[in-house]
């Protein structure tokens, strides 16, 4: 499918000249490295993995169930609520994050 | 299980005393009407016994710790037609109150009751944190 733009005839920008190699831009890069290691997406990224271990655990406990394996219903009941609340903390606090990322772009300047 | 969630493994963890209590007393009511030779041992009650888990100070909820067994002996009845009686027309029954057994099953249910109360409350409560603010 062609965009409007390229059937307007206008090409799409390309940016050239942006060589990381050299001065200013190969400390943003550094930076970003650093931020990548201990940022935001790296929290998120843990809380996800975090949230995914616990779902495994939630689906052991459910094929136990269907198995008739299952040694306690409140220890199934308890992981299943765990992983829910999990999986909503971390989407609120990308949410949070997201809107405050939202809030900057739309900053006047 | 440590982590932020941790009100709900301690609730939990009643639910499952309570869930061993109940099975106990199914147990014991089920089986209230053996009779058995008074050379042969009686049934014995099922007790459970529960203790607090406790880690470094930090409440972590509540363990069945074992499970004890009341009187081999129950009580000896005269019943001189039954099948079991001995010579001079005895047979041995458990001593299990029935009476006693229903009030421990209301009680255990209760106490379930109560358990998956505390683990709504502090679900509704973790849930409440997140809508801070929105």
């Amino acid at each position: 499918m062609t965009s409007p733009i390229q059937s307007s005839g206008i090409a799409p920008v390309r940016v050239t000249g942006i060589n990381p190699a050299n001065g200013a831009g190969a400390a943003r890069a550094t930076q970003s490295e650093q931020s990548e290691q201990s940022g935001f997406g790296k929290a998120i990224g843990d809380a996800l993995a975090t949230v995914s271990d616990m779902d495994r655990a939630v689906t052991d406990a459910a094929e136990q169930a269907a198995v008739g394996d299952l040694a306690s219903v409140s220890d199934y009941m308890v992981a299943a609520t765990e992983a829910q609340l999990a999986t909503e903390i971390t989407v609120a606090v990308r949410d949070r994050a997201l809107s405050a990322f939202n809030d900057i772009m739309r900053m006047q300047i | 299980m440590t982590g932020p969630f941790h009100s709900l493994s301690i609730s939990g963890s009643g639910m499952d005393v309570a869930q061993v209590w109940l099975d106990a007393i199914a147990d014991n009511v089920a089986n209230i009407n053996n009779v058995s030779a008074t050379d042969a041992p009686a049934f014995q009650e099922r007790i459970i016994v529960a203790q607090a888990r406790e880690h470094n100070g930090r409440p972590q909820g509540v363990d069945v710790k074992r499970l004890e067994f009341g009187t081999p002996f129950g009580e000896v009845v005269y019943e001189p037609n039954h099948v079991l009686a001995d010579e001079e027309g005895f047979v041995r029954i458990p001593a299990v109150s029935l009476s006693q057994q229903m009030t421990h099953m209301l009680v255990a249910q209760r106490a379930y009751q109560a358990n998956a109360s505390a683990f709504r409350t502090a679900r509704d409560a973790y849930q409440r944190a997140l809508e801070i603010g929105r």
